[in-house]
C-alpha cells in the first residue's frame, strides 16, 4: 500500500491514468520501471519524448526504463526520503513554491502548538469541543480562524472565502483554561525540517550530486505540466512512507498535481455481493507478521544499536508497538485460523522469511485448502487442492487498476469443457457454502455468535451471528447468482462504472470502456486522461483526510515521538553486518508468480532462478556469470544462478521477484533471507484518516534486508 | 531484385524489450513440429552475444568483391539453446500417494536438461561500467534482403524472392536440408527443421500481409515501434522514415545483402562524471552504434534531437509525428487489393510451411 500517499491524500492510490504521460512535458519516474512493469502503457512515455517531453528516471540500477530516459539518476537503495526532502529544500530555499495553491489545497497554513507540537484544535480553545476542527492565522482579520473543509467542520469546501491564511509567523491564542498557547504554522515546521536536508548534505546518503538535485527541482517547478510517478518498490523500504510523503509535499509546493501512485478506479455498486454483516477483514501486513512469527527473524537480523539509531526505536520496542497496534485495534486481527482456504493467493511464495513463515503457519494450521489453476508453491502444501478453471475458462471482468480506461472481459470459448474436475472459483465458493450450510444444519450449529462484532438491538448490545444455514443464499443474492456468468451479468447491470455496456456487446469486443463513474475522486471524462483530484483543484471539494486538505502535518503521538510529524528523511536499516542490500523488484516475466513457471517465459530467461550481481561484487567473490551461488544472511539462505549485470550498483544484489519457492533447491525461495520488518510509521492508527481499512494498512518490507553471496 | 519491396522500420528508441513480438511469432509459427528452438523474431540486448550466440561473427554474406562467403551453422544447444520442458513429474509427483512434501524437499521444478543458452540469455547485460553501463534492445527478423545470401547459396534454387513484394521464402518442396542457406545468412535468420529436414525462416507473415494485415510481430508490438509498408509508397511511413527523412538505417549493411529491415538508432542518457554529474556525452558510444548501423548514425541521432527540439518548441515535425504514430493503423500501409490484383489466386505458389501432415517416409507432405 502507498502509505505515504494515504498520509497526504487520505487514499493510497492517486494520480493519473497513464495516457496522461503523453500530455506531459516533464516526466519523473522514481523507483518505477514501466518498460518492465507497465508494458501496455509504456509507449506513452516514449511518444511523449518525441513530443519534446523530458524523461528522468531515478533508480539504483540502470533499468530498462532508464535506457530511454534523458537522464538517469542513480540513487542508493532506500535513501529516497533524503532526495525527496532535498527537492523540498530547494523549492523552499529558492522560493519556487506556489503560495496560493498550498494556502488552499494543503494543511500547511494550519496552526501548530509550539508547546506540544500538536495541531491547534477547537477542543484546545473550547472545553469539550471538537478535536477535528483546525485553525489558521487569518492575515485579513489578524486573528486565528477555523478553516472549512476538515472532517469536523460543517462547511465541506476548500474555499477560503475572505480568509487569508498566513504561511509563516508565530502568535499566541488563548486556550480554554485562559492560558496562552504559542502557535506557529505547519509550513514553518515543514520548512524547518526541510532546512536540514540541503542537497549538499544528503549527497552522503543518496550518492547524488547536489547540482543534479537542484536542477531537477528547478526544472520540475518550472515545467508546464510535469508528472512524478513512483513505483511500489519505494514502499518496500522502511522509509518509503516518508519518501512518498515528501514527494507529495514536493508536488504540492510546486503546485503541480500530486505524486502519481497508480490511482485506482471505483467499483462502487458491488456492495450487495457481500454479506450485509461485518466481515472479518484483517490487516494483511500485521496478520502475516503474527502468523509467520516474523518478529523472530526481525530480531535476529536487526538486533543491535544501528537499528535504534536510525529508526529512533529499539528493535524490541518495535515488536511491542506491533502488539500495541493489535491491542488498540488500530489494525484488525482476528487470531490465527485453524482452517485456511486460499483463493488467488500464493501465500507461501509471497510472504517474506519464507521458510520460517511456512513452518510457523503450517504448524498452526489444521486444514489447508487451496483453490488453484495450477500446482504452485502453496497448492503443493495444501491438504486439498480444488482445481479451478483458468483465467480463460471463466466469465470475468478483469479490471485494470487504473492505468487505462478499459476492463477486459474474459469470455470462455463456446463449448469449452472443463479440464478434469475443474470448476470456476465462483462455483467452488457456492458449493462450499452450500455444503457448509447443510453440515451446519445437520450438526445443529446453524447460527454462531461472533463475539468480535456487536449489533445494537433496542437498548441491548448483541453479538453478530454468523448464519451458517443461509451462507450460500447470503452470498448469491438468494440463489440468483449461481454461475460466474450470472455474476458478470449482475456487475454489468449494477456497477455504475460499467454502464451502459450490455453483456452481449462486451462479450463480442472482449472489453468494456469504463464510464465517467469509474473515477474515484473525480469523474473519468471520455476525452481526456483521468486525474484524481480535479474535483479538489477546481470544485474545491475536500480531500478524504482529517484536515480535508493535503495533509503534511500528522500529530499522532507516535509520529511526534519519532520526530516524523511532517515529512522528513531517515537512513535505510540494512544491517551493516552483511555487505549487500538485497532488493527484488517486479519482473518482466510474470505477474507476481502467475506465468513464472510458464515454459515459454522461462525459455526467455535462463530456465532457473537467477540472481543479479554487479561486476565489482562478482569479481571480489570470484563469481562468474552462470555460477551457482548461495545467498545468505542470519535469517536464511537460498541457491540460484549468478547473472552479472553491469547496470547494477555495487553493494546491491537484485533479483526479479516472485520465483516460485519450488523452483529452488530445498524449496527455500528467494525471500528466505528477507527478515520480517515493519515500518514503525505504518503501525500508527486510530487517528484522523489513519484508520485501518482499504485506505490505511502497512507493508511487508522486502527490500530492507542485507545479505552476502558466495559461490556454491 | 523484386519489382516492389516490403520493408519494416523499427524505432529502437521505443523498444521496451518486452518480447511480445517474439511471443506473437512463436505462438503463431514456431511452437511445434521441430520449430520450438527457432525464434524467427527475437529481441536481443546489445551489446551482447545475441541470438543465436555470436551471430555477428558467425560469417556469411558477401565480401567486398561481392563473392558469397560461407559461415558456420550454429549449434543447437550451444548457440540457439535447446528448448526445454519442465520436469513436473520429478518435482511435484516425487512422493505421490504420501504426505505432502512439506519440508523434506523433493527436487526443484526445473528444466529437464539444464539450458546452456537461450534466445534472451544476456538480457539487460550490455556493456560499460557502473554507473555508465549501457545497453539497448535489438529486435530481429529475417531482413528479406534485396540480395539474399541464402538465396545465392542454395544449390537447389529452393529459396526465392517474391516479385510482388520481395518477401524471401524457402520452397519446402525443393529444399533438401543442405543448410547452405544457414551458413550463408550473415544474420543467421534461416533455421534448420530437423523434423522435416528442411530450412525454414520468417515468412514476413505473408498470409496476413496478403490480407492487408501487418505481420504478427509488428501488429502485436506494444511498444508501437514497428512500421510496415512498401519502400516505394511515398504516402507510407516506411518511405518517410527510410527515404524522405533518412532516419532509419540497415543493420550491418556491410554484409552486402541489402537488408530491408531498418532501424532508427537509439539515443541514450548522458554518461555521468566521477562526481555523478551528467556529461554532454551519450552513454552508448557512437562507435558501438556505427559498428552496427553504419557511419550515418551520428547524423541521424542529431536529426532526431533537432526534430524533437522543434516539437518541444511547439513546432511541427513530420519525422516526430511519424515516429509517435498517433494512430496504430498509420504504422502499417498494406493493401489486400494489391495482392488480389497482382497475383490471381490460381497462379500463386503456396508455401507449405504450415502444412504439418508428415508423409510416411518422414518428409512433409506438400501442396502445390
Ligand atoms: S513487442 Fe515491440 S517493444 Fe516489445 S520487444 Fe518487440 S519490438 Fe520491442
Amino acid at each position: 500500500m502507498f502509505t505515504g500517499a494515504s498520509l497526504a491524500y487520505g487514499i493510497p492510490n492517486v494520480g493519473t491514468s497513464l495516457d496522461a504521460w503523453f500530455e506531459m512535458d516533464y516526466i519523473v519516474l522514481w523507483g518505477f520501471n514501466p518498460n518492465v512493469t507497465r508494458i501496455p502503457d509504456a509507449h506513452y512515455l516514449w511518444e511523449a519524448k518525441w513530443r519534446g517531453a523530458k524523461v528522468v528516471v531515478i533508480a539504483p540500477d540502470y533499468n530498462p526504463t532508464a535506457i530511454h530516459a534523458d537522464l538517469w539518476i542513480p540513487i542508493r537503495p532506500g535513501t529516497d526520503s533524503f532526495l525527496a526532502l532535498s527537492l523540498v529544500h530547494v523549492v523552499l530555499e529558492e522560493n519556487l513554491y506556489q503560495e496560493e495553491f498550498i494556502r488552499e489545497q494543503t494543511d500547511l497554513p494550519f496552526l501548530v502548538r509550539e508547546d506540544d507540537g500538536r495541531l491547534l484544535r477547537l477542543a484546545d480553545l473550547r472545553k469539550g469541543s471538537r478535536d477535528d476542527v483546525f485553525f489558521c492565522w487569518d492575515e485579513a482579520s489578524g486573528k486565528h480562524a477555523a478553516l472549512p473543509g476538515s472532517q469536523g467542520h460543517f462547511r465541506k469546501t476548500l474555499r477560503l472565502g475572505t480568509l487569508r491564511p498566513a504561511l509563516t509567523g508565530r502568535w499566541q491564542v488563548t486556550g480554554h483554561d485562559g492560558r496562552a498557547i504559542p502557535v506557529t504554522t505547519a509550513f514553518e515546521r515543514v520548512r524547518a525540517e526541510a532546512a536540514k536536508f540541503a542537497p549538499e548534505r544528503t549527497q552522503a546518503h543518496t550518492g547524488i550530486h547536489p547540482e543534479v538535485v537542484r536542477r531537477l527541482a528547478r526544472e520540475y517547478a518550472a515545467a508546464h505540466d510535469p508528472g512524478l510517478t513512483i513505483g511500489f518498490s519505494l514502499h518496500k523500504y522502511a522509509w518509503g512512507i516518508l519518501a512518498c510523503w515528501g514527494q507529495a509535499l514536493f508536488c504540492a509546493l510546486t503546485g503541480h498535481d500530486v505524486v502519481d501512485t497508480e490511482h485506482q478506479w471505483s467499483l462502487g455498486g458491488i456492495g450487495p455481493l457481500s454479506s450485509p454483516k461485518p466481515a472479518r477483514f484483517g490487516s494483511g501486513f500485521l496478520g502475516e507478521w503474527f502468523a509467520g512469527k516474523m518478529w523472530e527473524t526481525f530480531l535476529r537480523h536487526y538486533a543491535g544499536k544501528a537499528f535504534a539509531e536510525r529508526s529512533g526505536i529499539a528493535p524490541e520496542e518495535l515488536v511491542r508497538l506491533a502488539e500495541h497496534a493489535r491491542e488498540e485495534k488500530w489494525f484488525a486481527h482476528h487470531g490465527e485460523p485453524k482452517v485456511r482456504l486460499l483463493f488467488a493467493d500464493n501465500t507461501f511464495r509471497r510472504n517474506k522469511s519464507s521458510v520460517h513463515y511456512r513452518k510457523a503457519v503450517l504448524d498452526a494450521t489444521e486444514l489447508l485448502v487451496n483453490a488453484n489453476v495450477r500446482m504452485d508453491s502453496s497448492a503443493e502444501l495444501a491438504d486439498y487442492v480444488l482445481p479451478a478453471a483458468s483465467h480463460y475458462e471463466t466469465w470475468d471482468i478483469r479490471g485494470e487498476v487504473g492505468y487505462h480506461r478499459f476492463a477486459n472481459l474474459a469470455v470462455p470459448a463456446p463449448g469449452l469443457a472443463p479440464v478434469g474436475e475443474a470448476k470456476t472459483e465462483w462455483e467452488i465458493c457456492r458449493l462450499l457454502a452450500e455444503h457448509i450450510a447443510a453440515a451446519a444444519k445437520r450438526r445443529g450449529i446453524d447460527r454462531v455468535a461472533d463475539p468480535e462484532f456487536t449489533v445494537t438491538r433496542g437498548e441491548a448490545k448483541e453479538p453478530v451471528t454468523r448464519d451458517l444455514d443461509t451462507l450460500a443464499d447470503d452470498f448469491t443474492l438468494q440463489g440468483k447468482l449461481a454461475t460466474d456468468k450470472d455474476v458478470v451479468q449482475w456487475l454489468l447491470d449494477n456497477v455504475p462504472a460499467f454502464r451502459p455496456w450490455k453483456l452481449t456487446d462486451a462479450a463480442e469486443r472482449g472489453f468494456i470502456v469504463l464510464g465517467s463513474e469509474a473515477g474515484l475522486t473525480s469523474p473519468l471524462y471520455a476525452d481526456r486522461p483521468y486525474r484524481s483530484f480535479e474535483e479538489q483543484f477546481y470544485l474545491k471539494r475536500p480531500y478524504p483526510t482529517l484536515s480535508g486538505r493535503q495533509q503534511f502535518y500528522v500529530d499522532h503521538a507516535l509520529y511526534l515521538r519519532l520526530g516524523c510529524a511532517c515529512p522528513t528523511a531517515r537512513a535505510p536499516l540494512h544491517p551493516p553486518k552483511f555487505p549487500l542490500a538485497f532488493y527484488s523488484p517486479h519482473t518482466r516475466w510474470g505477474i507476481h508468480s502467475t506465468w513464472r513457471t510458464s515454459k515459454l517465459m522461462l525459455r526467455m530467461q535462463r530456465g532457473v532462478p537467477h540472481v543479479n550481481l554487479s561486476r565489482a561484487d562478482a569479481a571480489r567473490r570470484g563469481i562468474r556469470d552462470g555460477d551457482r551461488v548461495r545467498v545468505f544472511n542470519d535469517v536464511g539462505a537460498f541457491y540460484a544462478r549468478a547473472k552479472i549485470l553491469p547496470a547494477l550498483q555495487p553493494g546491491t544484489l537484485m533479483m526479479d521477484h516472485a520465483w516460485e519457492p519450488h523452483q529452488f533447491a530445498g524449496r527455500a525461495g528467494m525471500d528466505t533471507p528477507v527478515a520480517g520488518l515493519l515500518s514503525p510509521l505504518e503501525l500508527a492508527g486510530g487517528w484522523g484518516h489513519l484508520r485501518f481499512g482499504a485506505e490505511w494498512d502497512g507493508n511487508q518490507l522486502a527490500n530492507e534486508s542485507a545479505v552476502d553471496v558466495e559461490r556454491a | 531484385m523484386s519489382k516492389r519491396q516490403l520493408a519494416m522500420v523499427m524505432d529502437l528508441n521505443k523498444c521496451i524489450g518486452c518480447q511480445t513480438c517474439t511471443m506473437a511469432c512463436k505462438t503463431q509459427w514456431t511452437n511445434r513440429n521441430g520449430r520450438d528452438y527457432m525464434y524467427w523474431n527475437n529481441v536481443e540486448t546489445q551489446p551482447g552475444r545475441g541470438y543465436p550466440r555470436d551471430w555477428r561473427r558467425a560469417g556469411g554474406g558477401f565480401d567486398d568483391a561481392g563473392a558469397l562467403t560461407r559461415g558456420r551453422v550454429p549449434d543447437l544447444a550451444r548457440d540457439y539453446g535447446a528448448p526445454f520442458d519442465l520436469d513436473y513429474e520429478r518435482a511435484l509427483n516425487a512422493d505421490a500417494g504420501h504426505a505432502p512434501p512439506a519440508f523434506a524437499a523433493p527436487p526443484p521444478l526445473a528444466p529437464t536438461a539444464p539450458p546452456a543458452y537461450g534466445p534472451n540469455w544476456d538480457e539487460d547485460q550490455g556493456a560499460g561500467d557502473y554507473p555508465n553501463a549501457y545497453y539497448f534492445y535489438l529486435p530481429r527478423i529475417c531482413n528479406h534482403c534485396s540480395n539474399p545470401a541464402c538465396l545465392a547459396a542454395c544449390p537447389r534454387k529452393a529459396i526465392y524472392k517474391r516479385e510482388e513484394d520481395g518477401i524471401v521464402l524457402v520452397d519446402q518442396s525443393r529444399c533438401r536440408g543442405y543448410q547452405h542457406c544457414i551458413e550463408a545468412c550473415p544474420y543467421k535468420k534461416v533455421y534448420f527443421n530437423p523434423q522435416f529436414n528442411r530450412s525454414e525462416k520468417c515468412i514476413f507473415c505473408y498470409p496476413r500481409v496478403e490480407q492487408g494485415r501487418a505481420p504478427a510481430c509488428a501488429h502485436q508490438c506494444v511498444g508501437r515501434i514497428r512500421f510496415v509498408g512498401f519502400l516505394d509508397d511515398e504516402d507510407g511511413p516506411v518511405f518517410k522514415l527510410v527515404t524522405k527523412w533518412q532516419a532509419a538505417l540497415p543493420l550491418h549493411a556491410e554484409f552486402g545483402t541489402r537488408p530491408n529491415v531498418y532501424y532508427v538508432p537509439p539515443l541514450s542518457p548522458p554518461r555521468l562524471d566521477a562526481e555523478g554529474r551528467p556529461t554532454g556525452e551519450r552513454r552508448i558510444p557512437d562507435a558501438v552504434l556505427v559498428e552496427r548501423f553504419g557511419p550515418r548514425v551520428p547524423e541521424v541521432l542529431a536529426l532526431l534531437e533537432a526534430e524533437r527540439e522543434r516539437k518541444r518548441r511547439g513546432e511541427r515535425s513530420e519525422l516526430m509525428d511519424t515516429l509517435i504514430a498517433y494512430r496504430h493503423a498509420e504504422m502499417f500501409k498494406l493493401d489486400a487489393a494489391y495482392y488480389g490484383a497482382a497475383k490471381p489466386k490460381a497462379a500463386r505458389r503456396v508455401i507449405p510451411i504450415v502444412a504439418e501432415r508428415a508423409r510416411p517416409d518422414g518428409a512433409p507432405e506438400t501442396e502445390a
